[in-house]
């Protein structure tokens, strides 16, 4: 099994050492620094280059976990920890895995790293070169390309959609009902409210769980027959 | 530091909450308590201070930086309390009269005693 290189970066002392233990309990995550300081941690961060998984406090005394972030030559995938009530939003526009709002509870935190090991096998997947067919997205005023072939699902995150492809996360104004009506249905398949999958993609169907390449989603009640009606078609 | 009272009350610490957030680590409840000791601490010294009541958008800052530590301890309704009394104090400040703290002083140090509770 895959290790996961973690560092911490936080300088709330209770919520460091829920972290740690909950790091240090989990045999496939590693912990590879802890700071509560955002400048040590920022050398330790571009020094080494760190492409692991980050919990990062947002705000820390000594300076904004964003700021810091920013600055960084590479960065690596983020989970955010605050007690912001309001964050989410802020963290799917800094492309964040996610956000935990504290105190971070195990359940949660479980949550949090399986939606990264999600990412991390999404980015990891094979480029499939066998189709040119691509799809332009709007982000702000530019538009970006994306193959087919190389985008996994569509997430609904509030006003946004989140777009996992083989190079990434992806954010984009729309509406899951928006981008459905726009989608080709021959491959594209809606499974819950808020998950749209590149059926192409699809490796296997169990009970209520749709597999596409190493990732998982749920299909909802309300979708199942469709979606096994659907697939059995392909 | 924080100063002992002789007051008896029921334990506002809802255990239930910090079991849930450590999975009933007897270990970890402790280290927690620990902390949030030293924290408790800081929190008084703070307070304690008259010029802390200048700044009102310094103790907003403040209470947001503390508030994970007492929810952990499901001390979510002191939170509230200490949130209103602090605010209070600082407009209290403006107005050129010298907040009275006794309130919240006590019950930092209930918060302390059953904190020593856990650690022991």
């Amino acid at each position: 099994m895959e290790d996961f290189q973690c560092v911490i970066v936080e300088d709330d002392p209770l919520a460091c050492i829920i972290l740690e233990q909950l790091i240090l309990a989990r045999t496939n995550l590693k912990l590879a620094g802890v700071f509560e300081d955002a400048r040590l941690a920022y050398d330790f961060l571009n020094t080494k280059k760190f492409s692991g998984l980050l919990f990062l406090d947002v705000e820390l005394k000594n300076g904004s976990g964003i700021e810091m972030v920013q600055k960084l030559r590479s960065t690596p995938d983020i989970i955010f920890t605050t007690s912001h009530e309001n964050f989410a939003f802020t963290a799917y526009e800094l492309g964040a895995i996610d956000f935990l709002r504290k105190p971070i509870t195990p359940k949660r935190f479980d949550m949090a790293v399986e939606r990264y090991k999600l990412n991390r096998a999404l980015k990891t997947t094979p480029k499939n070169d066998n189709t040119e067919e691509y799809l332009f997205f709007k982000t702000g005023k530019d538009l970006f390309k994306l193959k087919i072939s190389e985008i996994f699902f569509f997430e609904a995150a509030r006003d946004y959609v989140k777009i996992h492809a083989a190079s990434g996360a992806h954010l984009i104004l729309s509406t899951m009902k928006d981008l459905e009506a726009k989608l080709n249905t021959d491959i594209f398949l809606r499974i819950s409210k808020s998950v749209i999958v590149n059926t192409t993609l699809v490796s296997r169907v169990s009970g209520n769980i749709i597999y596409i390449n190493k990732a998982s989603q749920k299909i909802s009640r309300s979708y199942i027959s469709q979606v096994k009606e659907k697939l059995a078609h392909i | 530091m924080l100063p002992e009272y002789g007051v008896i009350m029921a334990n506002i610490i809802e255990l239930e909450i910090l079991n849930k957030i450590t999975g009933n680590d007897a270990e970890l409840n402790k280290k927690l308590a620990d902390a949030f000791s030293e924290e408790l601490n800081e929190i008084a010294d703070a307070i304690g201070d008259i010029k802390f009541y200048a700044n009102a958008e310094e103790i907003t800052k403040f209470l947001h930086k503390v508030k994970p530590s007492f929810f952990t301890f499901g001390l979510d309704a002191v939170y509230n309390k200490i949130s209103f009394i602090l605010k209070e104090a600082a407009k209290q400040y403006q107005d050129g009269v010298i907040p009275h703290n006794e309130e919240l002083i006590q019950m930092l140090a209930q918060i302390s005693d059953e904190l020593n509770e856990i650690s022991s």
